[in-house]
Protein backbone atom coordinates (compact mmCIF):
# COMPACT_ATOMS: atom_id res chain seq x y z
CA UNK A 1 0.00 0.00 0.00
CA UNK A 2 2.76 2.01 0.96
CA UNK A 3 4.76 1.60 -2.50
CA UNK A 4 1.09 2.66 -4.29
CA UNK A 5 0.90 5.68 -2.48
CA UNK A 6 4.52 6.70 -3.09
CA UNK A 7 3.83 6.02 -6.97
CA UNK A 8 1.23 8.42 -7.16
CA UNK A 9 2.90 10.86 -5.31
CA UNK A 10 5.64 10.75 -7.88
CA UNK A 11 3.46 11.04 -10.85
CA UNK A 12 2.22 13.72 -9.84
CA UNK A 13 5.40 15.61 -9.77
CA UNK A 14 6.55 14.07 -12.62
CA UNK A 15 3.39 15.25 -14.30
CA UNK A 16 3.90 18.83 -12.43
CA UNK A 17 7.72 18.91 -13.58
CA UNK A 18 6.56 18.46 -17.50
CA UNK A 19 4.19 21.15 -17.02
CA UNK A 20 6.32 23.55 -16.16
CA UNK A 21 9.27 22.58 -18.70
CA UNK A 22 6.20 23.20 -21.13
CA UNK A 23 6.44 26.81 -20.86
CA UNK A 24 9.60 26.92 -22.83
CA UNK A 25 8.75 27.78 -26.44
CA UNK A 26 11.42 26.75 -28.70
CA UNK A 27 11.15 28.54 -32.70
CA UNK A 28 14.29 26.49 -34.49
CA UNK A 29 12.52 24.97 -37.45
CA UNK A 30 12.58 21.77 -38.38
CA UNK A 31 12.76 21.24 -41.75
CA UNK A 32 11.09 18.07 -43.73
CA UNK A 33 14.57 16.26 -45.08
CA UNK A 34 15.46 15.98 -41.18
CA UNK A 35 12.23 15.30 -39.91
CA UNK A 36 12.63 11.60 -38.94
CA UNK A 37 16.00 11.59 -38.32
CA UNK A 38 16.67 9.84 -34.68
CA UNK A 39 17.50 12.93 -32.21
CA UNK A 40 17.87 10.99 -29.35
CA UNK A 41 18.15 6.88 -27.42
CA UNK A 42 16.86 6.75 -24.17
CA UNK A 43 17.74 3.35 -21.87
CA UNK A 44 16.56 2.41 -19.00
CA UNK A 45 15.94 -0.14 -15.80
CA UNK A 46 12.17 -0.56 -14.39
CA UNK A 47 12.10 0.13 -10.67
CA UNK A 48 9.35 -1.84 -10.14
CA UNK A 49 10.85 -5.01 -11.10
CA UNK A 50 13.92 -4.16 -8.84
CA UNK A 51 11.98 -3.58 -5.87
CA UNK A 52 9.30 -6.22 -6.61
CA UNK A 53 12.44 -8.56 -7.05
CA UNK A 54 13.91 -7.20 -3.62
CA UNK A 55 10.77 -6.72 -1.70
CA UNK A 56 8.28 -10.34 -2.44
CA UNK A 57 9.42 -13.07 -1.72
CA UNK A 58 7.86 -14.93 -5.09
CA UNK A 59 9.12 -12.85 -7.78
CA UNK A 60 12.30 -12.45 -9.19
CA UNK A 61 13.40 -10.28 -12.33
CA UNK A 62 14.38 -7.47 -13.92
CA UNK A 63 13.16 -5.38 -17.25
CA UNK A 64 15.14 -2.87 -19.11
CA UNK A 65 14.50 -0.63 -21.96
CA UNK A 66 15.09 1.66 -24.98
CA UNK A 67 13.61 4.01 -27.19
CA UNK A 68 14.58 5.85 -29.93
CA UNK A 69 13.38 9.26 -31.19
CA UNK A 70 12.17 9.99 -34.61
CA UNK A 71 10.10 13.13 -35.35
CA UNK A 72 7.24 12.61 -32.82
CA UNK A 73 7.24 8.91 -32.35
CA UNK A 74 9.51 6.48 -30.56
CA UNK A 75 10.80 3.15 -31.57
CA UNK A 76 10.58 1.54 -28.39
CA UNK A 77 11.71 -2.14 -27.39
CA UNK A 78 11.86 -3.95 -23.96
CA UNK A 79 13.48 -6.95 -22.59
CA UNK A 80 13.28 -8.84 -19.05
CA UNK A 81 13.26 -11.63 -17.13
CA UNK A 82 10.86 -13.09 -14.58
CA UNK A 83 9.89 -15.94 -12.22
CA UNK A 84 7.85 -16.75 -9.99
CA UNK A 85 7.75 -19.35 -7.21
CA UNK A 86 4.29 -20.14 -5.32
CA UNK A 87 4.21 -22.57 -2.72
CA UNK A 88 1.71 -24.35 -0.19
CA UNK A 89 1.66 -27.28 1.69
CA UNK A 90 -0.19 -29.45 -1.37
CA UNK A 91 1.37 -27.84 -4.25
CA UNK A 92 4.03 -25.89 -5.47
CA UNK A 93 4.72 -24.42 -8.91
CA UNK A 94 7.79 -22.18 -10.22
CA UNK A 95 8.31 -20.93 -13.27
CA UNK A 96 11.31 -18.80 -14.95
CA UNK A 97 11.64 -17.32 -18.11
CA UNK A 98 12.19 -14.17 -20.11
CA UNK A 99 10.38 -11.90 -22.71
CA UNK A 100 10.46 -8.76 -25.05
CA UNK A 101 8.19 -6.25 -26.62
CA UNK A 102 8.36 -3.74 -29.32
CA UNK A 103 6.44 -1.40 -31.05
CA UNK A 104 5.37 2.63 -31.32
CA UNK A 105 4.38 5.37 -29.25
CA UNK A 106 3.34 8.94 -30.65
CA UNK A 107 4.46 11.73 -28.10
CA UNK A 108 1.65 14.24 -27.44
CA UNK A 109 4.14 17.07 -26.20
CA UNK A 110 5.18 17.98 -29.85
CA UNK A 111 6.08 21.73 -29.26
CA UNK A 112 8.43 20.84 -25.83
CA UNK A 113 11.81 21.98 -26.67
CA UNK A 114 13.49 19.26 -24.10
CA UNK A 115 11.83 16.46 -25.61
CA UNK A 116 9.55 15.50 -22.77
CA UNK A 117 7.60 12.77 -23.74
CA UNK A 118 3.23 11.98 -23.31
CA UNK A 119 2.94 9.29 -25.18
CA UNK A 120 0.09 6.03 -26.61
CA UNK A 121 1.78 3.49 -28.06
CA UNK A 122 1.16 -0.13 -29.23
CA UNK A 123 3.38 -3.15 -28.36
CA UNK A 124 3.75 -6.79 -29.89
CA UNK A 125 5.16 -9.21 -27.06
CA UNK A 126 6.30 -12.26 -26.50
CA UNK A 127 8.09 -14.59 -23.85
CA UNK A 128 9.64 -17.69 -23.51
CA UNK A 129 9.44 -19.70 -20.37
CA UNK A 130 9.72 -23.27 -18.32
CA UNK A 131 7.75 -24.31 -15.45
CA UNK A 132 6.60 -26.78 -12.79
CA UNK A 133 4.28 -27.99 -10.48
CA UNK A 134 3.74 -30.63 -8.20
CA UNK A 135 0.73 -31.45 -6.19
CA UNK A 136 -1.20 -33.79 -3.69
CA UNK A 137 -4.79 -33.70 -3.85
CA UNK A 138 -7.72 -35.61 -2.21
CA UNK A 139 -10.91 -35.77 -3.83
CA UNK A 140 -13.42 -37.23 -1.80
CA UNK A 141 -15.02 -39.37 -4.67
CA UNK A 142 -11.62 -40.09 -6.29
CA UNK A 143 -8.79 -40.55 -3.84
CA UNK A 144 -5.64 -39.61 -3.69
CA UNK A 145 -2.86 -38.61 -6.42
CA UNK A 146 0.38 -37.18 -6.41
CA UNK A 147 1.67 -35.86 -9.50
CA UNK A 148 4.35 -33.46 -11.05
CA UNK A 149 3.96 -31.53 -14.36
CA UNK A 150 6.87 -29.80 -16.56
CA UNK A 151 6.00 -27.91 -19.57
CA UNK A 152 9.81 -26.84 -20.84
CA UNK A 153 10.51 -23.63 -23.74
CA UNK A 154 6.69 -23.00 -23.39
CA UNK A 155 6.10 -19.64 -26.05
CA UNK A 156 2.99 -17.00 -25.77
CA UNK A 157 2.45 -13.39 -27.55
CA UNK A 158 -0.17 -10.88 -26.48
CA UNK A 159 -0.47 -7.27 -27.38
CA UNK A 160 -0.43 -4.07 -25.26
CA UNK A 161 -2.12 -0.60 -25.67
CA UNK A 162 0.65 1.86 -23.52
CA UNK A 163 0.38 5.25 -22.41
CA UNK A 164 2.58 7.00 -20.15
CA UNK A 165 5.02 9.95 -19.51
CA UNK A 166 9.11 10.38 -20.06
CA UNK A 167 10.63 13.93 -18.29
CA UNK A 168 13.69 15.14 -18.19
CA UNK A 169 15.18 15.58 -14.38
CA UNK A 170 18.90 16.10 -14.74
CA UNK A 171 20.90 16.83 -17.64
CA UNK A 172 20.88 13.26 -19.18
CA UNK A 173 18.74 11.47 -16.48
CA UNK A 174 15.04 10.54 -17.13
CA UNK A 175 12.19 9.24 -15.63
CA UNK A 176 9.01 8.02 -16.54
CA UNK A 177 6.20 5.96 -16.33
CA UNK A 178 4.56 3.40 -18.68
CA UNK A 179 0.93 1.98 -17.80
CA UNK A 180 0.00 -1.00 -19.73
CA UNK A 181 -2.92 -2.60 -20.82
CA UNK A 182 -2.63 -6.12 -22.03
CA UNK A 183 -4.87 -8.23 -24.47
CA UNK A 184 -5.16 -10.85 -26.87
CA UNK A 185 -2.84 -13.71 -25.17
CA UNK A 186 -2.36 -16.62 -26.82
CA UNK A 187 -0.39 -19.31 -24.98
CA UNK A 188 -0.12 -23.09 -25.47
CA UNK A 189 -2.69 -24.36 -23.93
CA UNK A 190 -2.29 -28.11 -25.48
CA UNK A 191 0.01 -29.71 -22.39
CA UNK A 192 -1.22 -31.72 -19.01
CA UNK A 193 -0.61 -28.59 -17.23
CA UNK A 194 -2.34 -24.87 -18.44
CA UNK A 195 0.30 -21.98 -17.81
CA UNK A 196 -0.40 -19.85 -14.84
CA UNK A 197 1.55 -17.22 -14.85
CA UNK A 198 3.50 -15.75 -18.20
CA UNK A 199 6.86 -13.40 -17.77
CA UNK A 200 5.66 -9.91 -18.89
CA UNK A 201 2.04 -10.79 -18.89
CA UNK A 202 0.94 -12.22 -15.41
CA UNK A 203 -1.85 -14.29 -14.79
CA UNK A 204 -3.53 -16.35 -17.44
CA UNK A 205 -6.45 -16.62 -15.95
CA UNK A 206 -7.44 -12.80 -16.97
CA UNK A 207 -8.34 -12.10 -20.67
CA UNK A 208 -6.89 -8.32 -20.05
CA UNK A 209 -4.07 -7.37 -17.32
CA UNK A 210 -2.51 -4.32 -16.42
CA UNK A 211 0.47 -3.49 -15.61
CA UNK A 212 3.26 -0.46 -14.59
CA UNK A 213 6.33 0.16 -15.21
CA UNK A 214 8.63 2.95 -13.54
CA UNK A 215 11.61 3.52 -15.72
CA UNK A 216 15.17 5.43 -14.37
CA UNK A 217 16.69 6.14 -17.60
CA UNK A 218 19.69 7.73 -19.74
CA UNK A 219 19.02 10.48 -22.47
CA UNK A 220 21.52 9.74 -24.91
CA UNK A 221 21.59 12.56 -27.76
CA UNK A 222 21.87 11.77 -31.43
CA UNK A 223 21.09 15.10 -32.86
CA UNK A 224 20.32 18.75 -31.52
CA UNK A 225 17.37 18.66 -29.02
CA UNK A 226 14.63 21.08 -29.91
CA UNK A 227 10.84 20.91 -29.89
CA UNK A 228 9.41 18.47 -32.82
CA UNK A 229 6.85 20.81 -33.79
CA UNK A 230 7.74 24.91 -33.97
CA UNK A 231 6.35 27.00 -31.17
CA UNK A 232 1.93 28.45 -31.90
CA UNK A 233 2.14 31.54 -32.93
CA UNK B 1 -1.17 19.18 -18.30
CA UNK B 2 -3.95 19.13 -16.36
CA UNK B 3 -5.79 16.69 -18.39
CA UNK B 4 -2.87 14.68 -18.60
CA UNK B 5 -2.57 14.93 -14.69
CA UNK B 6 -5.85 13.80 -14.21
CA UNK B 7 -5.05 10.97 -16.23
CA UNK B 8 -2.54 10.25 -14.52
CA UNK B 9 -4.36 9.94 -11.76
CA UNK B 10 -6.79 8.03 -13.10
CA UNK B 11 -4.64 5.31 -14.23
CA UNK B 12 -2.78 4.59 -11.20
CA UNK B 13 -6.64 3.99 -9.46
CA UNK B 14 -7.25 1.39 -11.86
CA UNK B 15 -4.01 -0.36 -12.00
CA UNK B 16 -4.31 -0.32 -8.21
CA UNK B 17 -7.73 -1.78 -8.36
CA UNK B 18 -6.70 -4.88 -10.73
CA UNK B 19 -4.77 -6.85 -7.92
CA UNK B 20 -7.87 -8.70 -6.98
CA UNK B 21 -7.55 -12.61 -6.31
CA UNK B 22 -10.00 -15.67 -7.29
CA UNK B 23 -12.52 -16.66 -5.29
CA UNK B 24 -11.95 -20.65 -4.55
CA UNK B 25 -15.08 -22.14 -5.12
CA UNK B 26 -16.14 -24.36 -7.49
CA UNK B 27 -12.58 -24.94 -9.76
CA UNK B 28 -12.86 -28.05 -11.32
CA UNK B 29 -15.83 -28.32 -14.31
CA UNK B 30 -15.67 -31.73 -14.06
CA UNK B 31 -19.18 -31.90 -13.54
CA UNK B 32 -21.53 -33.52 -16.66
CA UNK B 33 -24.92 -33.15 -16.97
CA UNK B 34 -27.36 -36.47 -18.20
CA UNK B 35 -30.98 -36.09 -19.30
CA UNK B 36 -33.17 -38.70 -19.95
CA UNK B 37 -35.41 -38.16 -23.32
CA UNK B 38 -37.92 -40.16 -25.39
CA UNK B 39 -37.04 -41.08 -28.72
CA UNK B 40 -40.33 -40.62 -30.13
CA UNK B 41 -40.81 -36.81 -29.70
CA UNK B 42 -37.60 -35.76 -27.63
CA UNK B 43 -39.26 -34.89 -24.69
CA UNK B 44 -38.02 -34.77 -21.72
CA UNK B 45 -38.81 -39.02 -19.89
CA UNK B 46 -38.66 -39.22 -16.09
CA UNK B 47 -36.64 -42.41 -14.93
CA UNK B 48 -39.06 -43.95 -11.92
CA UNK B 49 -36.23 -46.18 -10.23
CA UNK B 50 -32.83 -44.86 -11.30
CA UNK B 51 -29.59 -45.84 -9.51
CA UNK B 52 -25.87 -44.96 -10.79
CA UNK B 53 -22.85 -46.11 -9.64
CA UNK B 54 -19.51 -44.45 -10.16
CA UNK B 55 -17.75 -47.56 -11.63
CA UNK B 56 -14.31 -46.57 -10.77
CA UNK B 57 -14.28 -46.59 -6.68
CA UNK B 58 -17.60 -48.71 -7.15
CA UNK B 59 -19.66 -45.73 -4.89
CA UNK B 60 -23.35 -45.06 -5.54
CA UNK B 61 -23.88 -41.82 -6.84
CA UNK B 62 -27.58 -41.59 -6.80
CA UNK B 63 -30.01 -44.15 -5.01
CA UNK B 64 -33.25 -45.65 -6.06
CA UNK B 65 -34.36 -42.40 -7.08
CA UNK B 66 -36.90 -40.26 -9.67
CA UNK B 67 -35.23 -38.16 -12.16
CA UNK B 68 -34.88 -36.62 -15.73
CA UNK B 69 -31.89 -35.60 -15.68
CA UNK B 70 -28.54 -35.81 -13.46
CA UNK B 71 -25.18 -34.36 -12.47
CA UNK B 72 -22.17 -36.35 -12.14
CA UNK B 73 -19.22 -36.26 -11.19
CA UNK B 74 -16.28 -36.83 -13.79
CA UNK B 75 -12.64 -38.31 -12.54
CA UNK B 76 -10.27 -35.52 -13.49
CA UNK B 77 -7.58 -37.87 -12.70
CA UNK B 78 -7.70 -39.85 -15.42
CA UNK B 79 -9.29 -39.38 -19.53
CA UNK B 80 -12.67 -41.75 -18.78
CA UNK B 81 -14.80 -42.03 -16.40
CA UNK B 82 -17.31 -44.78 -16.00
CA UNK B 83 -21.30 -45.12 -15.23
CA UNK B 84 -23.67 -47.98 -14.46
CA UNK B 85 -27.09 -46.72 -14.50
CA UNK B 86 -29.27 -49.05 -12.65
CA UNK B 87 -33.09 -48.19 -14.71
CA UNK B 88 -35.62 -50.46 -12.43
CA UNK B 89 -33.01 -53.10 -11.59
CA UNK B 90 -31.27 -53.08 -15.29
CA UNK B 91 -27.68 -52.44 -15.46
CA UNK B 92 -26.64 -49.72 -18.61
CA UNK B 93 -23.28 -49.07 -18.79
CA UNK B 94 -21.55 -45.59 -20.41
CA UNK B 95 -18.05 -44.80 -20.18
CA UNK B 96 -17.01 -40.67 -21.33
CA UNK B 97 -14.02 -39.89 -21.89
CA UNK B 98 -12.63 -36.11 -21.65
CA UNK B 99 -9.11 -34.00 -21.35
CA UNK B 100 -8.26 -33.14 -18.36
CA UNK B 101 -5.41 -30.44 -17.40
CA UNK B 102 -4.12 -29.22 -13.96
CA UNK B 103 -3.32 -25.49 -13.17
CA UNK B 104 -2.27 -23.35 -10.64
CA UNK B 105 -4.86 -20.72 -9.32
CA UNK B 106 -3.54 -18.90 -6.46
CA UNK B 107 -1.87 -19.37 -3.52
CA UNK B 108 -4.99 -19.42 -1.57
CA UNK B 109 -6.89 -21.69 -3.89
CA UNK B 110 -4.44 -24.10 -5.01
CA UNK B 111 -4.86 -25.94 -8.22
CA UNK B 112 -7.98 -26.93 -10.58
CA UNK B 113 -8.35 -29.11 -12.67
CA UNK B 114 -10.02 -27.88 -16.07
CA UNK B 115 -12.10 -30.45 -18.26
CA UNK B 116 -12.83 -30.20 -21.82
CA UNK B 117 -13.47 -32.84 -25.11
CA UNK B 118 -16.24 -34.64 -23.60
CA UNK B 119 -16.82 -37.54 -25.92
CA UNK B 120 -18.93 -40.99 -25.12
CA UNK B 121 -16.30 -43.53 -25.42
CA UNK B 122 -18.79 -46.71 -24.82
CA UNK B 123 -22.70 -47.22 -24.14
CA UNK B 124 -25.09 -50.10 -23.88
CA UNK B 125 -27.98 -47.61 -23.99
CA UNK B 126 -30.22 -47.47 -27.26
CA UNK B 127 -29.16 -44.18 -28.31
CA UNK B 128 -27.21 -41.32 -26.93
CA UNK B 129 -26.48 -38.03 -28.25
CA UNK B 130 -23.50 -35.81 -26.92
CA UNK B 131 -25.03 -32.03 -27.01
CA UNK B 132 -21.83 -29.95 -25.54
CA UNK B 133 -18.59 -31.38 -25.28
CA UNK B 134 -17.56 -28.81 -22.08
CA UNK B 135 -18.45 -30.26 -18.55
CA UNK B 136 -19.57 -27.52 -15.94
CA UNK B 137 -19.48 -26.83 -12.53
CA UNK B 138 -21.73 -28.07 -10.45
CA UNK B 139 -24.11 -24.93 -9.77
CA UNK B 140 -24.50 -24.20 -13.00
CA UNK B 141 -26.47 -27.26 -14.13
CA UNK B 142 -24.21 -28.34 -17.54
CA UNK B 143 -26.64 -30.28 -20.00
CA UNK B 144 -23.89 -32.48 -21.76
CA UNK B 145 -25.16 -35.70 -22.81
CA UNK B 146 -28.97 -37.17 -23.56
CA UNK B 147 -29.85 -40.53 -23.27
CA UNK B 148 -32.51 -41.65 -25.22
CA UNK B 149 -35.45 -43.75 -23.96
Amino acid sequence: MTFRILLVISGIFLALGASGQLRLRDTTKTTHRNRFMPTGMRVGVDAVSIIKDRRQENFSGWEASADVETHRYLVAADYGKWGRIFSTDSVSYRNDGTYWRAGVDANFLTHDPERNVFFIGFRYARARYDESMSMTVEDPLWGFVEREYVNSDMSARWFELTTGLKVKVWKLIWLGYTARFKFGLKDQEEFEMLSHDIPGYGNTNKETYWGFNYLLMIRIPLGPTRAILPAKK
Amino acid sequence: MKRERWLFGLLMLVSSSCLDEPECYALNNNIVGVSFKKVADNKTFVIDSLSIVADQVGVELISNSSASAVLLPLNYFTDSTSFTFFISDVPYQIVVGHTSQAQFVSVDCGERFVLSNLHVVSHSFDSVRLVNAKPGVANASPRNIEIFW
